[in-house]
């Protein structure tokens, strides 16, 4: 964690539809200093709404625009990979750091989620310091696409 | 006395006037007191110049007195002066003087003159005066002189003459017998004969020389020395080996000369002219000419030399034909005898050569002479004719008849129809016909050119092989004595017949005829003839089938290929009846001999083609096709007979009957179907089970032959296409599956196996097409297959949601841990009832997919189910739970039943009205209406409600395993799931229909009827 992040907590949203893994995420996350904020929708429909700003969260001051998306793949409405392809196809925020949840490593999920240029996954439940590590890894202000290799 | 002294003076006078002598008298001193005229002649001076004056030494030279003188010294042995005493010296003495001086005359010329001077004496012996006579001896001198040139030349000749000469005495006894002789003289050319020198035999006796010599020889050269009669004969010397001439001749008597000519030349020529004279006359004799020589004298002609072939010839006896040379003309013929005269003259006018022929008598006989003579002329003889008379009466004949022939074959040339060309060995055109003319189309003019290259040439453009004739027409003038037939044939179609023999005379080739006819008609005809004769041949002897002739009874002729299918030799054959070469029945129980119907079936108008089985010589039978055919030949009919061993075809025949036999059966009971396709794609054929595919039944009758495209919708249409395609070339893929259509509409899935099929050539005629009803396999197949997806999605999704609660259980067992620890107990009963509830669902999962499984056993037997039933037991059962919300049900009366398990089928109802309860509208109570309706010839029930309707998006996930539309909702998700594995396990299917949400939605699902329900894994 560079000081550039430290200078301001990272809002994250978590896309989950399991209350109690988010509630595990959340619980955990109180753990990463560096997210203070952090919004939580239940699928992948309300989770585009709140990425382009639109629907219900069109209130940017109450619902600021993610630095991190925490998204699980399995979601009603809208599948998780749909939710990646509609953000990356998107030019305001393809750029977004997204991080996939998965309850598998299957090799299915992986390289789906890769495919559709997650910046990277992590199994339930999640770990805090795999988190730290993968959050340290990604490049911030920086164009970056992991996925897809 | 006076008288008889002027006598005697006259006398004296006249004997001096006329003597021819010089006689001069002279006194004692020698003065000329007396000239005669004879004197004065030879001296040249005149008795008056004389007498008185000179001595007679004034006409001799000095030198020669002189020289008398010194002579006359030494013979009277005392000095006599020169000049005058030297001429009377002598006479003076007494002694006679005759001596040789040299006159000298007065002109200054010599002479030689021979002086007698003799004194003369008085009465009494004293001398007084001397007389000198003189005679001129110049002739004699010549005389002598010639004389020694004669006697020189003579002994030139002698010396060197080439005969050999000896002059000899003989020698005789005392009885005057020659028995020996002496050699006098003898010339080199005796020497060179004998070998004997001159010296050796000068002098010396024949005796002792050449001993040898015979006596007779002594005899007779004695009888000439003696007798003087010369002789002459011819010797021979054999060890010279040479002849001689002998003359001997005697030049005085005693003596003979004997010469020796070497005449071995001459007698050898001689005995060549002999020879040659012999020759001659043999010739003469022997040739068939009569040779003659005719003397041409002004007034007559004199024969001066007849053979006897001559005398042969005319008829003649020899002494009358030299007697007189006009009895020739008396055997010649009247009419001819003029012709015989002119020429006679004609030649002797001009000496040039005699000839003539004409007719005479010889012998009685009529015949025709010719007489040929060629002048000689010497000088001093009149010319004379050398010739041969010859009897051509032959060759007259010859020619009488070669004449008759000749204008009869002038005749028959132009009377023929032949085209006839002669030409003679040099090339030239000697003779032609207008039929030739006409056959070739020749002018007259080409002909007459005798140019035998044009006439060539003329004819090779009409030919229509001209390069082949072309050697064979240039050589008209062909010398060669070979007769030569050719056939021409021409570019328009006319064929000539082309006939040459050599022109012969006296065995000699002089030339060639040629003779053409026209025979285009006959040719053409005869060319039909003989192709059909020869194709008959040909056939009768290249075919492959037995052909055999035969009369109404018995065959009579065969080929060879009969000999071989019979074994037996041709004239076993012949003669035979066809019975007997047959067994005694044939395989129809029918006699062999009733084969004789048969011929008189043919021989009736009617050809006959049967099967028969014959019998080889052996024994053996073999199966045979016969066909009779009856026609004529040479004017008899006879019939025809084919034969053909067919068994080998019979053999093949009945193994392919057999092979037919299994390839039917194998068709008829293959569980695929088995089509032929032409290569248009039509139907030739559909095998029992292929009919049955393809039509429904296998007693379909096929009204036409339908193409194969009928039997495929028109999606697949593409494929078979394709297939199709590559079936042409032989391409087709193993195992190919296709969704065919049968005639009634019924689809299945077939699995096609195909080949091209190719004939013996290797040419495509057909598809063979295997066609595999693999419907069920397929729905097996995409069942398995859906069911390994669905397994593997199970699986995940199983893996998926059964962790997700575990995940639950591990992250809140942790964080109780973590606060554990802690010391925080703030969230211990929320975390613990977390943990309680995740396993709950767990559980809950766990069952789920237990009854999912169960799904795949069947409980109950299939049976009918009354649907209305099942549905009012349905709702029964839900009776709670629909009061609760106030749910309105409506269901159809005459739902139709279903065919299957009962209560998989309630548990579907079931379900579909416990989805339609959940998701009821918000605000109102729910509504749920049952019923069904027909869609083509399937039941289509449906359970519709008014709620909250579904998503287009998820109208397929909702069936999906654990797929909750409404995460917050009840239940575990698989309900859906569940219902849709029942109705797909019993062959039916199920779906969702909804406008969107809040719009409510209608559940459509089948099921089957019975029949479905047989082929579905239900029952296996």
């Amino acid at each position: 964690m560079d000081e550039h992040t430290m200078a301001r907590p990272l809002n994250i949203l978590l896309v989950e539809d399991n209350l109690d893994h988010a509630e595990l995420l959340r619980r955990t996350l109180e753990q990463f200093p560096a997210a203070k904020f952090l919004h939580h929708v239940e699928d992948g429909e309300a989770a585009l709404d709140y990425i382009f700003g639109r629907g219900n969260f069109r209130d940017r001051l109450q619902f600021p625009s993610p630095d991190l998306v925490l998204l699980d793949l399995r979601l009603p409405r809208l599948d998780g990979l749909d939710v990646l392809r509609h953000v990356r196809r998107h030019p305001t925020c393809h750029r977004l750091p997204i991080v996939v949840l998965t309850t598998s490593e299957a090799e299915r999920d992986v390289a789906a989620a890769y495919e559709y240029h997650a910046n990277g996954f992590v199994s339930k439940p999640v770990d805090v310091q795999r988190l730290s590590d993968l959050v340290d890894g990604l490049e911030w202000g920086e164009a970056s696409d992991r996925g897809g290799l | 006395m006076a008288q008889q002294q002027r006598t005697a003076e006259t006398v004296q006078r006249a004997i001096l006037h006329d003597a021819a002598h010089a006689i001069v008298a002279t006194d004692l001193t020698g003065l000329i007191i007396s000239f005669n005229p004879a004197a004065e002649k030879l001296a040249g001076w005149s008795a008056a110049e004389v007498v008185g004056k000179v001595t007679l030494a004034s006409f001799h030279p000095p030198e020669e007195l002189a020289a008398q003188a010194r002579l006359l010294s030494e013979r009277l042995g005392r000095p006599v002066a020169p000049g005058i005493e030297a001429l009377l010296a002598e006479a003076r003495a007494g002694l006679p003087s005759a001596t040789e001086w040299t006159c000298l005359r007065k002109d200054g010329t010599r002479l030689p003159v021979l002086l007698s001077v003799s004194a003369l004496r008085d009465e009494q012996g004293e001398v007084f005066g001397f007389a000198a006579f003189a005679a001129d001896i110049t002739e004699r001198r010549q005389a002598d002189a010639r004389l020694q040139e004669r006697e020189a030349q003579y002994r030139l000749l002698f010396e060197n003459m080439v005969t050999a000469f000896a002059l000899h005495e003989i020698i005789c006894d005392e009885q005057g017998h020659p028995v020996d002789y002496r050699y006098l003289e003898v010339n080199p050319a005796f020497e060179r004969l004998t070998g004997l020198t001159a010296r050796e035999l000068e002098g010396k006796t024949v005796s002792e020389v050449l001993p040898a010599v015979e006596k007779y020889w002594i005899e007779i050269f004695g009888q000439v020395a003696l007798t003087g009669k010369p002789a002459a004969y011819e010797n021979f010397f054999a060890d010279l080996g040479q002849y001689y001439d002998t003359w001997v001749f005697s030049p005085k008597h005693g003596q003979f000369a004997v010469l020796f000519s070497d005449v071995t030349a001459r007698k050898r020529a001689e005995e060549s002219l002999q020879e040659s004279r012999r020759l001659y006359a043999d010739v003469v004799a022997s040739i068939p000419l009569g040779v003659y020589r005719v003397s041409a004298r002004p007034e007559e002609d004199v024969l001066e030399y007849v053979s006897d072939r001559f005398c042969q010839v005319v008829g003649l006896p020899r002494e009358r034909l030299l007697e007189d040379e006009r009895v020739v003309l008396g055997i010649i013929h009247p009419e001819d005898r003029q012709s015989f005269l002119d020429a006679n003259n004609q030649a002797y006018d001009q000496r040039s050569q005699f000839q003539w022929e004409g007719r005479a008598t010889v012998r009685g006989q009529l015949r025709w002479l010719r007489f040929e003579s060629h002048p000689t002329q010497l000088p001093d003889r009149p010319p004379f004719w050398t010739g041969v008379a010859f009897d051509v009466t032959d060759r007259r004949d010859v020619e009488e008849a070669l004449h008759q022939q000749h204008s009869l074959l002038e005749g028959a040339l132009q009377a023929t129809a032949d085209g006839i060309l002669a030409v003679s060995s040099e090339g030239r055109i000697t003779s032609y016909n207008r039929q030739f003319l006409e056959l070739w189309r020749v002018s007259k003019e080409i002909l007459d050119t005798h140019d035998t290259m044009a006439l060539a040439d003329y004819i090779l453009q009409q030919l229509s092989h001209p390069a082949a004739m072309q050697a064979r027409i240039r050589n008209f003038n062909d010398t060669s004595r070979a007769d030569t037939f050719d056939t021409l044939e021409f570019t328009d179609g006319r064929v000539y017949e082309r006939f040459s023999r050599p022109q012969m005379v006296a065995g000699r080739v002089v030339g060639r005829v040629w003779s053409f006819r026209d025979v285009t008609a006959r040719h053409w005809a005869v060319a039909s003839l003989r192709e059909s004769e020869h194709k008959f041949k040909m056939l009768f002897e290249s075919t492959n089938d037995a052909i055999l002739i035969m009369d109404e009874k018995v065959f009579v002729d065969c080929n060879r290929v009969a000999e071989t299918m019979f074994a037996c030799k041709r004239d076993q054959i012949i003669g035979r009846t066809p019975a007997e070469l047959s067994p005694e029945r044939q395989p129809d129980g029918r006699l062999s001999t009733e084969a004789a119907e048969k011929v008189r079936s043919v021989l009736a108008g009617a050809p006959q083609f049967f099967e028969w089985i014959l019998a080889r010589r052996d024994g053996t039978l073999f199966n045979a096709e016969v066909s009779l055919t009856g026609f004529e030949l040479r004017g008899q009919k006879v019939i025809q007979v084919i034969i053909r061993d067919i068994t080998a075809r019979k053999l093949a025949e009945a193994a392919q009957h057999e092979a037919e036999q299994l390839y039917r059966t194998l068709v008829n009971t293959s569980p695929d179907g088995i089509l032929l396709l032409d290569l248009t794609g039509r139907v030739l054929y559909s095998s029992p089970k292929a009919l049955e595919l393809l039509h429904g039944s296998a007693e379909t009758e096929l009204p036409s032959l339908p193409g194969a495209l009928r039997f495929v919708g028109r999606q697949e249409r593409h494929q078979a296409l394709a297939l199709f395609r590559g079936a042409l070339v032989g391409i087709f893929p193993p195992n190919v599956r296709l969704l065919m259509r049968r005639s009634d509409g019924h689809e299945f899935t077939a699995e096609l196996n195909g080949t091209l099929l190719r004939d013996g050539l290797g040419v495509p005629w057909g598809i063979l097409v295997i066609v595999r009803d693999v419907t069920d396999r397929q729905r097996q197949e995409d069942e398995l297959k859906s069911k390994n997806a669905e397994l593997e999605r199970f699986t995940y999704t199983v893996s998926h949601d059964l962790r997700s609660p575990l995940i639950t259980i591990k992250g809140f067992a942790g964080a109780l841990l973590a606060d554990a620890a802690a010391g925080r107990t703030g969230r211990l009963n929320e975390d613990l009832n977390r943990i309680l509830q995740a396993a709950d669902k767990m559980s809950d999962l766990l069952n789920g997919l237990l009854q999912l499984s169960r799904v795949g056993r069947m409980v109950n037997p299939p049976t009918q189910v009354p649907m209305n039933k099942l549905v009012a037991d349905v709702l029964e059962l839900l009776a709670g739970s629909i009061a609760q919300r106030g749910a309105t049900v409506t269901v159809q009366c005459d739902l139709p039943p279903a065919y299957g398990d009962p209560q998989r089928l309630q548990e579907v109802v079931q379900n579909l009205i416990e989805n339609a309860l959940k998701f009821s509208p918000p605000d109102r109570s729910p509504e749920i209406e049952i019923g069904s309706k027909s869609v083509g010839d399937k039941t289509v029930y449906f359970v519709r409600d008014h709620g909250r309707g579904i998503e287009s998006r998820f109208h397929e996930t909702i069936f999906g395993l654990f797929n909750k539309l409404d995460p917050r909702s009840d239940g575990t998700g698989i309900g859906l799931a569940l219902v849709r594995r029942i109705l797909e396990f019993h062959g039916g299917s199920i779906w969702v229909e909804s406008a969107g949400a809040g719009l409510g939605a209608t559940f459509y699902f089948t099921l089957p009827g019975r029949k479905a329900l047989s082929t579905s894994p239900l029952n296996g």
